[in-house]
């Protein structure tokens, strides 16, 4: 029963967002915007390109998440229906967690396809694109939940996208760092890093949609 | 079980006078560790006389991670037990501890160019401390951009946690990586590794400088108890017209 509830909820959010699938073209534009912006600016000498590659994809990704991230819960709570949501806290977590999922997987699908297109323009080798591919699948997921939570500590707040951006900026730095190290570094260094981001995803689902919840309760609608 | 001492505005009338004590206590032992410290102490061999800017730069290093350490337990209380006094207090430590970091990070800079040669690197302490002072810098955004009481406390707390991360890294990062930053100069189980006549000005200038911290919180936070108060009378003149 409760996962047919599941089911129906996922189903009923995924046509939801489909239909406003404009929203999420955006953060792919800008992706592949400034990739191109890059061998412009840094000239076409291809081994540099090829060396700074893994940096340069994270932070185009980077920012094209910030993008994806700014006007998250932004609807739902113009609209209230968080205010609904908020008397029953289960119900709430459910929303909150059923968001996230289908935003990374709208946001982040489409740069996991279209990191690799871009790395053939670059001269990439498979093996970087593939460690590449892994870094994005496993730290992308940490930068929304860490969107979501900014996104409920700022809702309704004046000038909020800009706050959230300023907000999430020291917390996304370590992020970025492990990020690309996942890619450049020596094997041992790698495994560490892959164990604690990995950590990192794990500590956050958990903690992220109860601590939404809580401060959706304690006085976004007041 | 008496709970009187829980109520934020029951220090309202005290809290002047305390500040007004710990005012002048600090200015005292700040004047007087800064000028022992930036004139009579002997050269260092190696770096002369520019060595002496230590005396503003480790204490404003010291007391941001002691200040953040605070907050951080402050908001742990005012998570666990909701008490509003604890979620002031974390409150009022914020711009405090905003003015020691980027003190602690431009005396480092201007010590750096004539010893290192670089007013910045991207190291891993140097890093690290920057990231603090912007994890500050959006706490103080997140403070005077939301109104409502209650959220402000919380998502102030729990922002103030998410921080707190940073400290162990800060602090172990001298050891951890190879940075430019030497190690740490005072450590609590050890010898520290500075000459007794420079030691001492510089504990001097220490306690002076959390005396000075002290009386710009408690400013701070008789500051947030009227603004408090002043949201609650407009509060109850909305509901009374």
């Amino acid at each position: 029963m409760q996962a047919k509830i599941i089911m129906h909820l996922f189903k009923l959010e995924f046509i939801c967002e489909c239909r406003g699938y404009k929203e999420y073209l955006f953060p792919i534009v800008f992706y592949l915007m400034v990739m191109v912006l890059y061998p412009i600016a840094f000239g076409s000498d291809s081994q540099i390109l090829q060396y700074y590659f893994p940096a340069m994809t994270w932070i185009a990704i980077m920012l094209s998440v910030m993008l994806a991230l700014k006007s998250m819960f932004e609807l739902e709570y113009q609209k209230n229906i968080l205010e609904y949501l908020m008397f029953n806290r289960g119900s709430l977590i459910r929303f909150v967690v059923i968001k996230i999922i289908i935003s990374w997987f709208l946001t982040c699908l489409p740069l996991l396809l279209m990191v690799p297109m871009v790395g053939f323009f670059f001269n990439e080798p498979i093996k970087v694109l593939a460690l590449l591919e892994l870094s994005i699948l496993l730290v992308t997921p940490v930068l929304f939940l860490l969107g979501a939570l900014f996104s409920s500590l700022t809702l309704g707040v004046s000038q909020q996208a800009s706050l959230k951006m300023i907000l999430s900026l020291p917390l996304f730095i370590p992020i970025l760092i492990l990020a690309v190290l996942l890619v450049t570094a020596q094997t041992q260094v790698r495994h560490l890093i892959l164990m604690f981001l990995f950590g990192i995803l794990c500590c956050l689902s958990i903690l992220v949609p109860w601590l939404m919840a809580l401060l959706i309760e304690n006085g976004v609608y007041d | 079980m008496n709970t009187k001492w829980l109520l934020p505005e029951n220090y309202i009338d005290k809290l002047n006078k305390y500040s007004n004590i710990f005012a002048a206590l600090s200015f005292v032992i700040v004047s007087i560790g800064l000028t022992w410290g930036l004139f009579f102490t002997p050269f260092d061999f190696q770096q002369g006389m520019i060595f002496r800017i230590i005396y503003l730069h480790v204490p404003a290093a010291f007391l941001s991670l002691l200040l953040y350490s605070f907050m951080a337990m402050f908001s742990i209380l005012y998570l666990v037990f909701r008490v509003k006094l604890f979620g002031l207090l974390a409150l009022s430590i914020i711009p405090v501890n905003f003015s020691f970091c980027l003190i602690a990070i431009i005396t480092g800079s201007l010590w750096g160019k004539p010893t290192w040669g670089t007013y910045w690197i991207w190291d891993a302490r140097l890093t690290s401390m920057f990231i603090l002072w912007l994890t500050l810098t959006g706490l103080i955004l997140l403070k005077t951009s939301i109104i409502q009481e209650k959220r402000k406390l919380l998502s102030c707390s729990i922002l103030a946690l998410l921080g707190a991360i940073n400290l162990p890294i800060i602090h172990f990062s001298v050891k951890w990586w190879a940075t430019l930053h030497q190690g740490s100069t005072l450590t609590i189980l050890q010898k520290p590794s500075i000459a007794p006549t420079m030691l001492f000005p510089l504990i001097i200038c220490l306690i002076g400088f959390l005396g000075l911290s002290i009386t710009f919180t408690l400013l701070q936070f008789h500051n947030q108890i009227l603004q408090m108060k002043i949201s609650r009378l407009k509060l109850n003149k909305l509901f009374s017209e």
